[in-house]
């Protein structure tokens, strides 16, 4: 259990936390969400000290962070960055097993952890152990993050915007991950994670925390906040997921359909197009191509008829 | 070519503990160097303003031309291998500090937060992380500075360091260029070699290049050690300046001693300088004994105007005034006089009959002259002599000192100035006129002593003193054509000469 008890964090004269009170249960996959500058990253940085609050005091099961060893602390935590933060002159076997390192675990052990990890997300040890980051796409580098935070078998992992920079397909797929490590883990495992994204965090979340300008709107579940938003800044962030009319390929692409292309030789369409041009075009075409992010992505009729039929669960 | 064999095959030995000397020197000042830039840095990166100062005072340091820089250290540490080593490392501070900060400052920022956030210690942060990280730029920094270092160390040559620039000073000197070859290629095939080797060992990993930091440390203070044991009980420490000549005289002071000493130790600093340089170290007690000229002494070291032209009273004047003004015995003078010359061609004498400068009047109108710069503008030089001897020569320019020999072996000019003694007047096949009239002034050539130094091996003086009134000029400009021309042995050439003439027993 982490408890954030009257937490305050001020930057010269911004205060960026406003007497913050949030209890996150053991093995929850809790995710804070809210737009930039709302305070989410300094939150999550106070629970392993990164960044030091103000006033107020955090609490893991009952104990004070700010007095427990700070390096016990951190290594009995795994972390994942934004910026993924793969150290370059390390192997992947060796980026996996640094903590392990830190305390003094064999090297036979490290290996054989790294491995396994490796498995469980579904890359090849004996292909992938040796390589240098470097080595491996945006998505697949993510990954090494995500099972180098398991390393050590922590109770917590706090993850900062960690698939933000990525496509979104890559995106899809590593939410799956989180999703299936934490059903998976057998350690009661809590994490803790930051996002702008209210997909992401509405995909994620056993329970969501809304933060605006270091204050927090509103703390629960989905269904809660979708249905009864706390107040009108909760009911506009989470507006445009509740509208299911006009849907366009954008959003089919931005919900991680659709494979990333370098060249393309199938008709070319907008972002903005209706779904119902698009499977038109679709019916005479193998697949059309959507500019997003300055990539093209190509969409094939399976894939737009995917995206329906999540969204009818969705809506059920 | 050949000559550059020659030298090889002759000097072999000798080039080779020039070689050592310089390695040794350049390295120790690296490994200095790095011991304080790499730890500084380090400390510093995460201190910007600080660093940021410390690098400005390097990068001050490092346009003190480095003539300067060693000339500033002499007063505080003498001369020879310690100021070297302190003016390199000096210069060798500034790369390798700012490209170890910039190593450590330029990592990702998110890899630092990722490597507190795991919980790493500060050193295993460090060792595992950061300087593997800023490794690459740490090495260039040391190629840097080993590149410098290796350049550099050639002017340590002029403060008796020794080194491989002593072959390039006595190259630019007696315009050789097989010596100066030598000196340049093998300072550049050193630096090639090491910055090759430096770079390979920025791909070991952190551990290896520990182990090899340490085995190097160990080895170089292993040999300090051995160094400071085996020091020998009082020596007689004898030094000359660049060049043959004094390189065969101090040859024949130590022959001569051991002769009569035959269990003293006496060390030789060949090519140790100019003549600030020996002056200081004599009185530093650095060195014992060196040869020095009437006229320089004159000129430089008691600094008297108008001493006249009397060889005599100008020995007798200068003696005195080194006893009272720095304690120092300057014994009895060869016969040699190394002064100034006019020389001509042996067929342009044999021509019109010339043996004195007096003669040259009846073919003033012929003479084409070319006179050293130095010898064209002083008052002792050509000024004075024209006047002293009235003459009016057909046509005189000025050139570059080491051309003039080859301008009269090529007929350009006809007549050029010169030492008495210089070799090239045997190897061009030349003349020197006499100095009928006496104008230039005298250069003999005595040993300078330290008083103390005579103090304390009795009948020193009397060994030296046995050259007292030896050695023609014909015969010191036979020995430097041997040395410099052929590549003789200067201690070989200086012992047949004594053998010769009945001062040394076999």
């Amino acid at each position: 259990m982490i408890e954030f008890k009257h937490i305050t964090k001020t930057y010269g004269d911004t205060d960026v936390i406003k007497d913050l009170n949030l209890t996150i249960n053991s093995g929850e996959l809790f995710v804070l969400v809210g737009p930039s500058g709302s305070g989410k990253t300094t939150s999550v940085k106070m629970i392993n000290q990164l960044i030091q609050q103000t006033s107020g005091d955090i609490e893991i099961d009952g104990q004070n962070v700010q007095t427990t060893d700070l390096r016990q602390l951190r290594l009995g935590m795994g972390y994942v960055l934004q910026n993924i933060a793969l150290f370059p002159n390390l192997t992947i076997q060796e980026n996996i097993g640094i903590q392990l390192e830190e305390l003094k675990v064999p090297k036979e052990k490290r290996v054989a952890r790294a491995r396994d990890l490796l498995t469980q997300v579904g890359l090849d040890p004996d292909s992938y152990a040796g390589r240098m980051p470097d080595e491996l796409s945006g998505g697949e580098q993510q990954r090494i993050g995500i099972i180098r935070a398991l390393a050590t078998n922590p109770n917590i992992i706090l993850m900062d915007e960690a698939f933000s920079a990525l496509d979104p397909l890559s995106r899809k797929q590593l939410q799956d991950i989180v999703l299936d490590l934490h059903a998976k883990a057998t350690n009661n495992l809590t994490i803790v994670f930051v996002t702008h994204d209210m997909r992401e965090a509405l995909r994620l979340g056993s329970r969501i925390a809304v933060l605006q300008d270091g204050v927090i709107q509103q703390v629960g579940t989905q269904e809660e906040i979708l249905n009864n938003p706390a107040n009108a800044f909760v009911a506009n962030f989470f507006k445009n997921e509740q509208e299911t009319q006009t849907a366009t390929v954008g959003k089919v692409i931005i919900q991680g359909y659709g494979h990333r292309v370098t060249t393309t030789d199938t008709p070319k369409m907008a972002f903005e197009t209706e779904l119902s041009d698009a499977v038109r075009t679709l019916r005479q075409q193998p697949a059309i191509s959507v500019a997003y992010h300055d990539a093209w992505y190509q969409l094939k009729l399976a894939d737009v008829l995917d995206f329906i039929e999540n969204k009818e669960e969705a809506l059920d | 070519m050949t000559d550059l064999l020659r030298v090889l095959r002759t000097q072999h030995q000798d080039i080779l503990s020039a070689l050592g000397q310089h390695l040794s020197i350049s390295l120790i000042s690296l490994l200095i160097a790095a011991v304080i830039a790499i730890p500084l840095a380090i400390y510093l990166r995460r201190y910007r303003r600080v660093a940021g100062v410390v690098l400005q005072i390097t990068g001050v340091m490092q346009t003190i031309p480095s003539l300067a820089l060693l000339g500033f250290l002499i007063p505080f540490v003498g001369i020879g291998t310690l100021p070297a080593i302190i003016a390199l490392v000096v210069y060798a501070v500034m790369p390798i500090f700012q490209n170890t900060y910039t190593g450590f400052t330029t990592i990702d920022p998110s890899l630092e937060e990722a490597a507190s956030a795991f919980g790493l210690s500060r050193f295993h942060r460090l060792t595992r992380i950061e300087l593997p990280l800023a490794m690459p730029l740490i090495v260039s920094g040391l190629r840097i500075a080993m590149v410098m270092i290796i350049g550099t160390a050639t002017l340590a040559a002029l403060i008796g360091a020794g080194g491989l620039g002593t072959y390039i000073l006595l190259g630019i000197q007696n315009n050789d260029n097989s010596l100066l070859l030598i000196g340049a290629i093998l300072s550049a095939v050193l630096a090639l070699i090491f910055s090759a080797l430096i770079q390979w060992l920025g791909k070991l990993s952190f551990r290896k290049i520990i182990y090899i930091f340490a085995a190097i440390l160990v080895l170089f203070a292993g040999w300090g050690a051995y160094a400071v044991i085996s020091r020998p009980a009082p020596t007689i420490t004898i030094a000359g300046k660049l060049g043959s000549e004094p390189e065969i005289l101090i040859n024949m002071y130590k022959d001569l001693i051991q002769q009569d000493h035959p269990r003293q130790k006496v060390v030789l600093k060949r090519n140790f300088g100019t003549t600030t340089f020996l002056y200081k170290a004599l009185k530093a007690g650095q060195i014992d004994i060196y040869p020095e000229f009437t006229g320089t002494v004159m000129e430089s070291l008691v600094k008297v105007k108008n001493y006249g032209h009397d060889p005599q009273k100008i020995y007798r004047q200068g003696k005195t005034l080194l006893k009272q003004q720095d304690n120092l015995d300057y014994l009895s003078p060869m016969h040699y006089q190394n002064g100034y010359a006019l020389v001509v061609s042996k067929a342009f004498a044999k021509k019109y009959h010339l043996k004195t400068i007096d003669d040259l009047k009846a073919v003033q109108n012929k003479v084409k002259a070319g006179f050293d710069l130095d010898f064209y503008q002083q008052k002792d030089g050509y000024p004075g002599v024209r006047k002293a001897y009235n003459l009016k020569f057909g046509k005189v320019s000025s050139m570059q000192s080491s051309l003039r020999y080859k301008a009269i072996a090529s007929g350009e000019v006809n007549l050029v100035d010169g030492y008495t003694t210089d070799p090239q007047i045997q190897k061009y096949h030349l003349v020197a006129l006499k100095d009928n009239r006496k104008f230039f002034p005298p250069y003999q050539g005595a040993p300078l002593v330290r008083n103390k130094t005579l103090k304390q091996h009795p009948g020193l003086k009397r060994s030296l003193n046995k050259l007292k009134g030896k050695i023609t000029d014909k015969d010191m400009q036979k020995m430097n054509y041997q040395v410099t021309f052929q590549h003789q042995k200067a201690a070989t050439v200086a012992r047949n000469y004594l053998i010769k003439h009945g001062l040394l027993v076999k």
